[in-house]
């Protein structure tokens, strides 16, 4: 497995590589934002599970609290994960091509060339318009796993690479 | 001049309305028809008031909906004026038109018509059919919105052959013969499978209902089906693969009868089909991969299943393919040597996966469902969870393994060509500018070994090539964007 492609090995030595990126991180009120909008809706979710077994006649205590136990402790674990995940989220703009990569347990990096996106959105939830912050949506023809969604950009930064990516778009096109 | 279908569209649209009616309500028919014992007389007025009194209305509503549905073509554009409450004019401009089909379903055959299905792009995707036409108005209206179509390229890029101009020369026929081997070498275990979850399907539902009495009568009609004993089980597995290889027959039988693939200069197209005759047409450009396998006894003929992947333009819609049964090995040649440039003198480098992949997923499809039965075995000592104890963890190796050391994915300069199966082979062709992102992602597994799965993704379909060493991984994924960057062809 050493030798890669014998007949283009000149070419891959000369290409640019993906490997040797440094990718943008996302705005650091984004973890905030990530978590607030997880808590809250965990939360909820568990509140409204309590009230329904208090509500409900006969429901044994023990079942409840080891309920709550495991929804409490899954929360933790997805508190962990993202917080730490959180690091490892970057994007990077080339000439030709948009990357992005995320992932803790499992590492992904995608790349979708300019030429290949179907068209690009700004999106805010409503936590993340309190903050300033947004997120971009890239779509291709490939299928939703072939997307891209930043998140934890600044209002403004989203907008701007919007913009650019529109342009290279109407540029390829045009050739 | 706006025109109106010919008149068996009223005919036609009854039997779609009763259709989706039917397929809305049919466990609760089923449930009445199962009741009709108890609480006779006021129950039957009241059914079948309900029943006389919808047919009527469909009947109706049919007849208006023949007399109020107009199209026409005007100012390059296809006009559809329609509608019995609401009353909606369409108006769809030729450019939006991504492909025009001519099918028919049995009643279109008793009735001598077509209809014709017009694929459109656009945000809703959306798809218009004309239900009822007679099939020289469809292919004149079709050759025509082609050929206006082509009119509109040729402004715009300065080269074009009307599309019904183009002669067209026959790939493939299938006699009753070739037919009846594609038939009988079909995949009978996945009707099974999907009959047996029918059936579960169908028995939850409406077991409840029914009731034990219907259950037991049923029952006592065969008691050799008595699910107790081990022969009872093995009548089962034999009765059932028996309907599943009759009705496998039936539907190859069905769909692909007095197939005949063509090819014009830029497009493909499929004619095939006993009880629902379809016309499907691919133009080449559009094509994204192509996929041709076999089977074990397939092989021994020498026969493929040939699938042309091509995307449907705009985010939505589904994907049209074409499927070929019984292509032998030239037929496949040919239809890759004309939808992709230099493929014959590609030279294709391969590379394997690696054994961690077995390693990886044996634990879950092996090892697991081997400690669970060996679980359920060892405490609730009964016997027959031995066999799945040992029989998971064995079968899923050997699987496993044979699947890791026959994937090949074959690069070339231009092109994408992975190899896969066990039992059956599938081959894939998939030209790198196609591509439409590509994905790394390593597991935390993968991560300490240096492996990663590569995904490359196209609008046809996604390839997924698992545990490569991260360096092969990376160089693909740099080299098959350059691929897609530079190139000036259009992928679709």
């Amino acid at each position: 497995m050493d030798s890669v492609f014998t007949n283009a090995q000149l070419a891959v030595e000369e290409l640019p590589r993906a490997a040797s990126v440094t990718y943008e991180p996302l705005s650091r009120a984004y973890l905030s934002v990530d978590l607030l909008g997880l808590w809250l809706g965990r939360l909820a979710i568990l509140f409204i599970f309590l009230l329904y077994t208090y509500l409900t006649e006969d429901f044994p205590n023990w079942l409840r609290w080891s309920i709550a136990g495991l929804w409490g402790f899954l929360l933790l674990a997805s508190t962990l994960i993202r917080y730490f995940g959180f690091k490892i989220k970057g994007y990077a703009v080339r000439q030709h091509d948009l990357m992005y990569r995320r992932g803790l347990l499992f590492r992904t990096l995608t790349v979708v060339p300019f030429s290949r996106i179907q068209h690009s959105e700004v999106q805010q939830g409503i936590i993340e318009r309190q903050f300033g912050l947004a997120r971009l949506a890239v779509y291709t023809a490939g299928g939703s796993q072939s997307d891209i969604m930043i998140p934890g950009l600044k209002q403004e930064q989203a907008e701007q690479i919007r913009q650019f990516l529109s342009q290279k778009l109407a540029v390829d096109e045009e050739e | 001049m706006p025109q109106r279908q010919s008149e068996a569209a009223i005919i036609i649209f009854i039997y779609n309305f009763v259709v989706r009616i039917l397929r809305g309500a049919w466990p609760i028919l089923l449930v009445l028809f199962f009741r009709s014992g108890d609480e006779q007389s006021r129950w039957e007025i009241l059914t079948n008031s309900v029943v006389l009194f919808g047919g009527l209305f469909s009947l109706a509503v049919s007849i208006v909906a023949y007399y109020r549905y107009f199209y026409h073509v005007e100012d390059e554009q296809l006009i559809i004026q329609k509608g019995v409450f609401n009353r909606s004019r369409t108006k769809l401009p030729f450019e939006r038109i991504q492909n025009l089909h001519i099918e028919q379903n049995v009643l279109h055959r008793m009735l001598s018509v077509v209809s014709l299905r017009i694929e459109s792009a656009g945000s809703t995707g959306s798809e218009v059919t004309i239900d009822a036409l007679k099939r020289p108005e469809a292919e004149l209206l079709r050759d025509y919105i082609f050929e206006q179509k082509e009119e509109i390229a040729v402004d715009k890029e300065g080269e074009a052959t009307a599309a019904s101009a183009q002669p067209s020369s026959l790939v493939l026929e299938l006699s009753l013969s070739d037919l009846l081997r594609v038939g009988v070498t079909q995949n009978h275990l996945a009707t099974a499978g999907v009959i047996v979850g029918g059936v579960f399907g169908f028995v939850f539902t409406v077991a409840g209902t029914i009731g034990e009495e219907a259950w037991k009568q049923l029952s006592e009609l065969s008691p050799r089906l008595q699910p107790d004993t081990f022969m009872g089980y093995v009548y089962l597995a034999i009765a059932l693969f028996i309907i599943a290889f009759v009705v496998t027959l039936l539907r190859t039988v069905s769909r692909y009868y007095q197939l005949r693939f063509y090819e014009q200069r830029d497009a493909f197209s499929l004619h095939a089909g006993l009880l629902n005759r379809r016309e499907a047409r691919m133009q080449k450009r559009k094509i994204q991969l192509v996929r041709w396998a076999d089977n074990p006894l397939r092989r021994l003929l020498g026969l493929y299943r040939l699938t042309i992947h091509q995307a449907v333009s705009g985010r939505v819609g589904r994907r049209e393919n074409i499927s070929i049964p019984g292509c032998r090995q030239a037929q496949v040649d040919d239809v890759l040597h004309s939808s992709f440039e230099g493929v014959e003198g590609a030279a294709f480098e391969n590379h394997g996966i690696s054994k961690h992949y077995y390693l990886w997923f044996w634990r879950f499809y092996g090892l697991l469902p081997g400690l669970i039965f060996g679980g359920l075995w060892w405490f609730l000592g009964e016997p027959r969870f031995a066999l799945p104890a040992f029989g998971f963890p064995i079968l899923a190796l050997i699987y496993l393994r044979v699947y890791q050391q026959r994937f090949q994915l074959g690069v070339s300069a231009a092109y994408l060509r992975p190899v896969r199966g066990v039992l059956g082979r599938s081959y894939d062709l998939l030209p790198m500018y196609k591509v439409q992102s590509v994905s790394i992602t390593q597991s935390f597994y993968q991560r300490r070994r240096q492996l990663a799965t590569v995904q490359f993704f196209t609008a046809g379909g996604d390839l997924t090539v698992p545990f490569v060493p991260l360096k092969l991984a990376r160089a693909l994924q740099d080299y098959v964007l350059y691929k897609g960057e530079s190139s000036r062809e259009e992928w679709m």
